[in-house]
């Protein structure tokens, strides 16, 4: 009998302790930051994802805008704040690599931030417009090799995804062309589409969006771009060039790991979820799901290879 | 497409269509109405809201949220010389002085009206020529926003007559300011000094308030202890809505220039309705007969701000819908609407989704009427707002505008910027150097920054950047225009002269001083 | 509220001289904060720092030759208002991310309306002031926060 009540005395304290542990997160809001303002991608995957994410975490979910920067200001935010799980952010692939390197100061390094899961890809695609004499990669590399600086690609931003993918591109295939970055995606598309640069590096859902006016050279994947399969990918021309913008979260440095656990499998869920998969293919995206382990190995892959480029273009 | 558009219009005057039609123009007045809370904030916040209701209905409610927004701007720069957002900056110049002298209803009524004509003329353009002006829109090219930003530089030389030099130099202390931050174009980070959360660069709105309203307080209500914000009290009557009506519709040119104008800046992809407003009551101060009455407070120049400011929201409209570029923040979050409510832009809009995209044309239509009963009638709640003495409205003020200036990016960087500005827009006041050219600066230099750049990278590729970015029909139409606007004011003292000798002098002088000095 | 009898000591500011002096020390700072940016970053800074100095120095010139000369404070009674106003507006600032953003702001408020009354401590204007304080700022709180979930500043004392 002493021995049973021991061990029921027992049994009970264990269960208390633990019943906190399990108990434990989440029990208030939590804030889901992006760090570019509203109306852009990042914004309406966020939205598409906080009834899903309110559903399976069964708290409310905050989206903030925090933009400047191109998402420096929103990342600089994150890792300053407590890490308890409380408060996210989105993270993009390669804004995170980059800005870091090409900046003195981003006010964050990439390592800070502790990745939670990438949940959609945006292949990177060079492209020209329907009228355009280049058929091919390689009629556009030709005339490039007779004309150097002739060919103008156009881009959004400087240490982009784009940019590092002109710059890579330039070098495998040694050529140069000269590189015009504009503000953002939908004006590089409008300069494209108004004719005042010949070829565009664009996001993958872009080029769907106006296929029918464009003719795409090559995508930076490694399998043909579901979207748009009869397009050739760089690495089946020669190149080894995979470009792509990952969205993803990502949480301050030191949450414990438990807490990113939680977080992964909802966003996991959701990435999962026939339904997301199917929307975003409409869109042109490409769907995947990349746990927190698969997101931060994908990242220090891409901090390797893309640092000794902007090392040598950055003069 | 008569049919359409007609169908559309059944849509909207549906009981519950319009009932959440008037609710957004509602909301997009109030949102528009508080400095620091933009257009686009209160689209991007009312977004969530519209997905439990079906697509029509939602995007009938943006429409409504995105016209009463560019009414609901010119309530404080009327009232309290604070523009509600950056495109309400020229309806403060005769706004205010309208309020000072006990008219603010007349000048609340002359906004809803000219905003609601604005609406109405672009949303018929909007609705019977969208295809071909997108393909128009598409030619601006580098050179061309280079030019427009030069030719919105050379209103400075108007809004300064007093001294044009000190304009200039305001503006071009603007353009620096305009650089602080991320360079979008060559990547580095500037004129930050060790400060990261700057790398975004000095939001407009937040500097708007440091140098509009922040100044008027410190100036009048703590300074010299006004008791009231205006120097007569208000008094609304019906008689006024009749007197600012008819007066408006005595000028047709004014109304119609004013919204051509802001439908044709609209429409150029990012331009937006922040230059529409000015451009056009400069030129609406350069065509009157009695240019000397601008900056003293008439309904004319009011009036000519709100058309085009309010005619820029369809016109941003036409290269979103047709090409699914949005044509300003407000019409990005639109996109984004649109998108998750599955509907693509482009000719699918006007085929396969023709009746949710033409309600959504003709709630634009609807919402403008709309905006001039709510802002006709809302005059005689709004313009007793400044009857309020000012001990009790100061403190309401400041403290809305510290809230709204958090709340842009959740940066408290951005209230201490609008502070700093403050004081230094008062003073800059005290000195006589003006703040509204510093602000012009920061607004364009952007555009001249990004079109100069573009334009000697794609220059170098063409083989000359001179002949690049002159010898274009778009950009040799503004380039003329900027020579007219530098070289009017010389042409026009000249013309003057010999008519009334002696006498000229004296009364162009007082002219140009009358506009400065009401400011 | 006669001005007049106040002025003695307000001096006549030379606001040309002062407005172009400080733009070339503006123009000086830019200029050598923006010596390392690349040739795209630069090329905008570059020319606007021409115009900028250019106007800056003919505006100093003017100073010299024609100023335009203003009196900065009507009055004593005036500068010390305008200085306690700012005052109160900086202990604002401070305080807000400090004390969170309701305790602040309310602070700030009752503050600022009780030093704009004419009579300054009557039992009545404090309590009028303690009133629409609690009415104003809550209202807005609440219609910010909760309901349209816009983020205010947490104050750093009560985590």
């Amino acid at each position: 009998m002493k021995r049973f009540m021991t061990f029921s005395l027992m049994f009970f304290l264990a269960l208390l302790l633990a019943v906190p542990a399990i108990a434990g997160y989440p029990e208030k809001p939590i804030t889901y930051q992006i760090p570019f303002g509203p109306g852009g991608q990042s914004d309406l995957e966020a939205r598409r994802q906080q009834p899903l994410l309110e559903a399976t975490l069964g708290v409310k979910v905050l989206v903030q805008y925090k933009p400047g920067g191109g998402g420096s200001i929103g990342w600089a935010t994150l890792i300053k704040q407590k890490p308890n799980g409380y408060f996210i952010s989105g993270i993009n692939i390669p804004h995170i690599v980059l800005q870091p390197l090409a900046r003195g100061n981003a006010g964050y390094t990439t390592e800070q931030l502790k990745p939670i899961a990438l949940f959609q890809a945006t292949p990177i695609g060079l492209a020209v417009l329907k009228d355009s004499p280049f058929q091919t990669i390689n009629d556009l590399i030709e005339y490039a090799k007779k004309n150097p600086d002739a060919v103008v690609c156009g881009g959004s931003g400087t240490w982009s995804g784009h940019h590092i993918a002109h710059l890579q591109f330039s070098k495998m295939a040694g050529i140069k062309m000269t590189y015009i970055p504009s503000k953002g995606a939908a004006k590089s598309v409008a300069a494209f589409l108004g004719g005042h640069v010949k070829a565009l590096w664009a996001n993958s859902n872009d080029l769907v969006l106006h296929a029918d006016k464009i003719r795409v050279l090559g995508f930076g994947t490694k399998e043909p771009f579901p979207n748009m399969p009869d397009v050739p990918t760089f690495k089946s021309l020669g190149f080894e060039l995979y470009a792509s913008i990952d969205r993803g979260a990502g949480a301050p440095p030191e949450t414990p790991d438990e807490v990113i656990q939680v977080l992964e499998k909802a966003f996991l869920d959701i990435a999962n979820n026939p339904d997301v998969k199917a929307q975003m293919k409409k869109d042109g995206f490409v769907p995947i799901a990349l746990g927190a382990a698969e997101s931060k190995a994908y990242i220090a892959e891409k901090v390797t290879e893309w640092a000794p480029v902007v090392k040598e273009f950055k003069k | 497409m008569f049919d359409f558009a007609l169908t559309g219009l059944f849509q909207v005057l549906m009981p519950n269509h319009f009932l959440v039609l008037f609710i957004g123009v509602f909301m997009g007045i109030v949102f528009g109405a508080l400095p620091g809370l933009t257009a686009t904030m209160g689209l991007a916040l009312l977004v969530p809201f519209t997905f439990t209701m079906s697509p029509t209905a939602g995007l009938i409610m943006l429409a409504g949220i995105y016209v009463g927004a560019m009414y609901g701007d010119a309530i404080p720069a009327i009232l309290i010389n604070t523009p509600g957002t950056p495109a309400a900056i020229a309806t403060t110049f005769d706004g205010f002085p309208l309020a000072q002298k006990g008219m603010a209803q007349h000048g609340l009524v002359a906004a809803a009206v000219a905003s609601s004509f604005g609406s109405l003329v672009a949303n018929i353009v909007l609705a019977a020529a969208a295809p071909p002006l997108a393909e128009i829109s598409l030619k601006f090219g580098p050179p061309e926003y280079f030019w427009l930003g030069i030719f919105g530089l050379t209103i400075i030389s108007t809004l300064s007559s007093g001294s044009p030099i000190k304009g200039f130099l305001a503006g071009s202390i603007g353009m620096i300011l305009s650089a602080v931050g991320m360079a979008e174009l060559g990547g580095d980070i500037r004129l930050t000094f060790g400060f990261p959360e700057l790398q975004g660069g000095i939001e407009l709105i937040v500097a708007l308030i440091g140098f509009f309203c922040l100044p008027e307080i410190l100036s009048s209500v703590i300074g010299q202890r006004r008791t009231a914000y205006a120097e007569k009290i208000v008094k609304p009557s019906l008689g006024v809505l009749r007197e600012v009506i008819t007066s408006l519709f005595k000028r047709p040119v004014l109304m119609l220039r004013s919204a051509a104008i802001g439908t044709v800046v609209g429409f150029a992809p990012g331009a937006g309705g922040n230059i529409a407003s000015m451009v056009s009551y400069n030129e609406a101060c350069r065509w009157d007969k009695h240019p000397e009455e601008f900056g003293k407070g008439t309904i004319k120049g009011v009036a000519a701000s709100e058309a085009a400011n309010s005619a820029m929201a369809p016109g941003s409209l036409i290269p979103l819908l047709t090409l699914g570029i949005p044509g300003s923040p407000p019409a990005a979050v639109i996109l984004g609407a649109l998108m998750l409510h599955g509907m693509r832009p482009g000719a699918e809009l006007f085929t396969d989704y023709a009746d949710i995209t033409y309600s959504f044309i003709m709630a634009l239509l609807v919402a403008a009427f709309l905006v001039t009963i709510i802002g006709s009638f809302g005059s005689f709640v709004f313009s007793r707002i400044i009857n309020i003495p000012s001990r009790y409205l100061a403190p309401a003020i400041v403290f809305m505008t510290v809230l709204g200036s958090y709340a842009i990016r959740n940066n408290m960087l951005d209230v201490w910027i609008m502070f700093i500005f403050g004081i230094i827009g008062y003073v800059s006041n005290k000195l006589k150097f003006h703040p509204a050219p510093i602000v012009l600066g920061l607004i364009l230099g952007p555009f001249v920054e990004e079109g100069l750049v573009q334009s000697m990278l794609a220059g170098k590729a063409a083989g000359g950047t001179f002949t690049y970015m002159v010898y274009r029909p778009i950009s040799g139409v503004l380039i003329l225009l900027c020579l007219m606007s530098l070289l009017w004011p010389i042409f026009a003292a000249l013309r003057a002269k010999p008519k009334k000798a002696g006498v000229v002098n004296k009364s162009a002088s007082e002219g140009k001083e009358g506009r400065d000095e009401s400011r | 509220m006669s001005q007049d009898s106040e002025t003695p000591s307000a001096r006549r500011l030379n606001a040309d001289l002062i407005v172009g002096i400080v733009s070339l020390g503006l123009a000086a700072l830019v200029y050598f904060s923006t010596r390392e940016l690349s040739k795209l970053g630069g090329v905008f800074v570059d020319y606007i720092l021409v115009g900028l100095t250019a106007l800056a120095l003919i505006t100093t010139a003017k100073g010299f030759i024609k100023p335009e000369r203003v009196r900065f404070f009507e009055s004593v009674i005036e500068r010390n208002n305008v200085l306690v106003g700012i005052c109160i507006l900086l202990l604002y600032l401070i305080f807000l991310p400090l004390a969170g953003f309701l305790p602040a702001s309310y602070a700030f408020y009752f503050c600022f309306n009780l030093y704009l009354a004419d009579e300054r401590f009557t039992t009545r204007n404090i309590l009028i002031s303690v009133f629409l304080t609690a009415a104003v700022v809550t209202a807005f709180y609440f219609i910010f926060h909760h309901f349209l979930e816009v983020p205010l500043p947490e104050g750093k004392w009560f985590e």
